[in-house]
């Protein structure tokens, strides 16, 4: 097995997780190890990590399932997901749930591969709506609809 | 004798007029999200979560547990009609579902599967009753190197058994092992791994973890492989669900062939439905006189492994509600309903919640019985929900989980560990690491580390303690089979391949 005909996945992943593995090892040397009949707070999460960066180094150098294919990956779906959460959590406390809920949706509606622009329009409208109605009428989530 | 009060009280439990209208609302909102294809149940129940804080716990899980088991029944619904499976416990009926569509056939299929279901789900609803109180009868009695040795194996199970790499299913479970221990430790108070952020002394929250994970991360995949055209669909009428005689005589051998195999696959730890309905299938295809025509569009093709996804999503619930150990995600996340509800689930459970163990039971009934009803007759305008385009689903669902995170602490904090276990999630889903074992591990660590310490410290050190009882030693056993058949398995496909292609002599490599 060659390692260039391996995935990143596979490769790349295993070295992540043997990598957090390790960190986590070294981290619960800060703790009281104790010993086996009366175990610290480090003892656990020392073997947890010893085990965790062995099964990664493994995972690094004998999986070999992701084929090379070519799928399209499309960042741009993926910011827009992750960038939608983000200024959502962002502006609820600044602004309030409706214009972060508006955001949310304007920006999320560019991970679509094909956004249409009247869908997305009557989104914007009607998912504020029906969140503010759902959630800080009806659960009397305490934050507030529009803040400045 | 006991059983059958037992039971009754539990239907009295079940009819009241709250459990029964959340247990109509879990099975109708299963069936919906079982039809559309991009949303599983996984992640509606933990969409959901939130809004069961404020509800009495026995009405919480009825109505998560109605969207589990009603996602199954509106999944088939998809595979039939559109060649696509609601979820990928489904994706098997396609085979034999979607020929029957082209044939004409559609109402047939769906009503086969529709009644295969409900007996698939019933039987198991059965074993449940009588086992589940027994296995806690027996587990009363364990200690804390019994707790340790079974969860070990359950998780053990859980990542070798299930599809794909088992190296990368251990390393999952591990790592949900160490991202349990994140917060406070019990026994001593002190802060473990919380990366110095105050938000993190409570834990990370089971919630914002199964919803990175599974909501973002899947809605997002969807999205990437998504090919943006809406789907083509007819309307199913009333007078076409009736199967003809000769249907009905095909499919009864593979239904209680699906049903046993579902069962029995539900109750072991990380063989979910999915893989119950295709070795139900498999199971048939062997079996039959005619396995030639398995995919042309036979009763046989969609009977079996619609009985064997039913009867597992029921018989899952037999360990998690006896041990208070979960066999896959699904139940991880139900058993993280009922802990932020203050209840530990376990073999104590049956005795002291009677009213929720007995009425959960008696709701799975009522809900597949609702699910009967919601499926035959009330099939075409279930249909209908197909027409709804993805692209205003998926937004309305993100903002959905960003009020449900928000909602655990009304803090903004927990949304963060949403987008972080989002990005890791979609690495996890394009990288194939299969993500429910990295939930039990999660799930099920402090209870191991709990018991491991307890353990040794009876045993004053000794690590027999973990292998001198016959279910301590059991489990060992039956995790190191487990351990030595998934390692040796790509080790003799490497040989055999080796041999198929010798080396030729002098070749130069790259």
């Amino acid at each position: 097995m060659k390692l260039r005909e391996r995935s990143l996945f596979d490769v790349g992943g295993g070295a992540v997780i043997a990598l957090c593995g390790l960190l986590v090892a070294l981290q619960s040397l800060a703790y009281p190890l104790g010993q086996v009949t009366r175990m610290g707070p480090g003892y656990f999460p020392l073997m947890a990590g010893i085990l965790l960066c062995l099964l990664g180094t493994l995972v690094a150098l004998f999986t070999n399932e992701v084929e090379k294919t070519s799928e399209t990956t499309r960042i741009k779906a993926a910011i827009a997901v992750f960038a939608a959460i983000l200024v959502w959590a962002l502006l609820l406390d600044r602004f309030g749930m409706i214009p972060a809920t508006v955001a949310l949706v304007l920006i999320a509606a560019f991970a679509h591969p094909k956004p249409n622009p009247r869908r997305v329009i009557i989104t914007a409208v009607a998912l504020p709506l029906l969140g503010w109605g759902l959630f800080i009428q009806g659960l009397g989530l305490p934050v507030a609809a529009f803040s400045w | 004798m006991e059983t059958l009060i037992n039971l009754q009280s539990g239907f009295m439990v079940a009819l009241q007029p709250e459990n029964l209208l959340f247990c109509l609302i879990g099975v109708t909102l299963g069936t919906v999200i079982g039809l559309l294809p991009g949303i599983g149940a996984l992640s509606t129940i933990s969409m959901l979560l939130p809004v069961t804080f404020y509800m009495d716990p026995t009405t919480a899980i009825i109505m998560l547990a109605g969207v589990f088991y009603g996602a199954q029944y509106g999944g088939s619904t998809a595979s039939i009609l559109l060649n696509i499976p609601g979820t990928s416990t489904n994706a098997i009926t396609c085979l034999d579902g979607h020929p029957m569509a082209k044939q004409g056939r559609a109402g047939v299929a769906l009503a086969i599967t529709t009644w295969t279901s409900f007996i698939g789900g019933t039987f198991s609803i059965l074993v449940l009753v009588f086992l589940a109180p027994f296995i806690a009868r027996v587990a009363l009695q364990f200690g804390a190197a019994e707790y340790f040795s079974i969860a070990v194996f359950g998780l053990i199970a859980a990542s070798t058994l299930s599809p794909g790499s088992a190296l990368k299913g251990l390393a999952m479970v591990v790592l949900g092992l160490v991202l349990g221990l994140v917060g406070m430790d019990i026994n001593s108070g002190v802060q473990r791994l919380n990366l110095g952020m105050l938000e993190l002394s409570d834990g990370l929250n089971i919630v914002a973890l199964a919803m990175g994970l599974f909501g973002v991360a899947e809605i997002l995949v969807n999205l990437l492989r998504t090919s943006a055209t809406p789907f083509a669909i007819g309307n199913v009428s009333f007078k076409s669900l009736f199967p003809t005689r000769q249907d009905v005589r095909d499919s009864t051998f593979p239904t209680v062939r699906g049903m046993l195999i579902g069962c029995l696959c539900g109750i072991l730890p990380g063989v979910g439905p999915t893989i119950a309905s295709f070795m139900a299938y498999a199971a048939e295809r062997k079996v039959s006189r005619h396995p030639e025509k398995f995919g042309t569009g036979i009763v046989e093709g969609i009977a079996a492994p619609e009985a064997a996804n039913n009867a597992s999503v029921q018989s899952a619930f037999i360990p998690t509600l006896s041990l208070g150990i979960p066999g896959d995600s699904v139940m991880a996340v139900l058993l993280g309903a009922l802990l932020i509800h203050g209840i530990v689930p376990g073999p104590t459970l049956v005795i002291d919640q009677p009213q929720l163990f007995w009425g959960l039971i008696a709701s799975f009934w009522i809900g597949n019985l609702i699910l009967l009803l919601l499926n035959l007759p009330l099939i075409g305008v279930f249909v209908q929900i197909l027409r709804i385009p993805y692209d205003a689903l998926y937004i309305a669902m993100l903002f959905f989980i960003c009020v449900g995170v928000f909602t655990i602490r009304n803090n903004v904090f927990d949304i963060f560990v949403v987008i972080f276990f989002g990005i890791v999630g979609t690495m996890m889903i394009l990288g194939r690491y299969p993500a429910a074992p990295l939930l039990l591990g999660f799930l099920l660590g402090p209870m191991i580390e709990e018991n491991m310490r307890r353990a040794l410290l009876l045993s004053r050190g000794d690590v027999f303690t973990f292998v001198d009882s016959p279910i301590t030693a059991a489990c060992m056993i039956f995790s190191a089979i487990a351990l030595i058949w998934s390692f040796w398995q790509p080790v003799s496909q490497m040989l055999k391949r080796r041999r198929a292609t010798p080396k030729p002599l002098g070749s130069t490599q790259e």
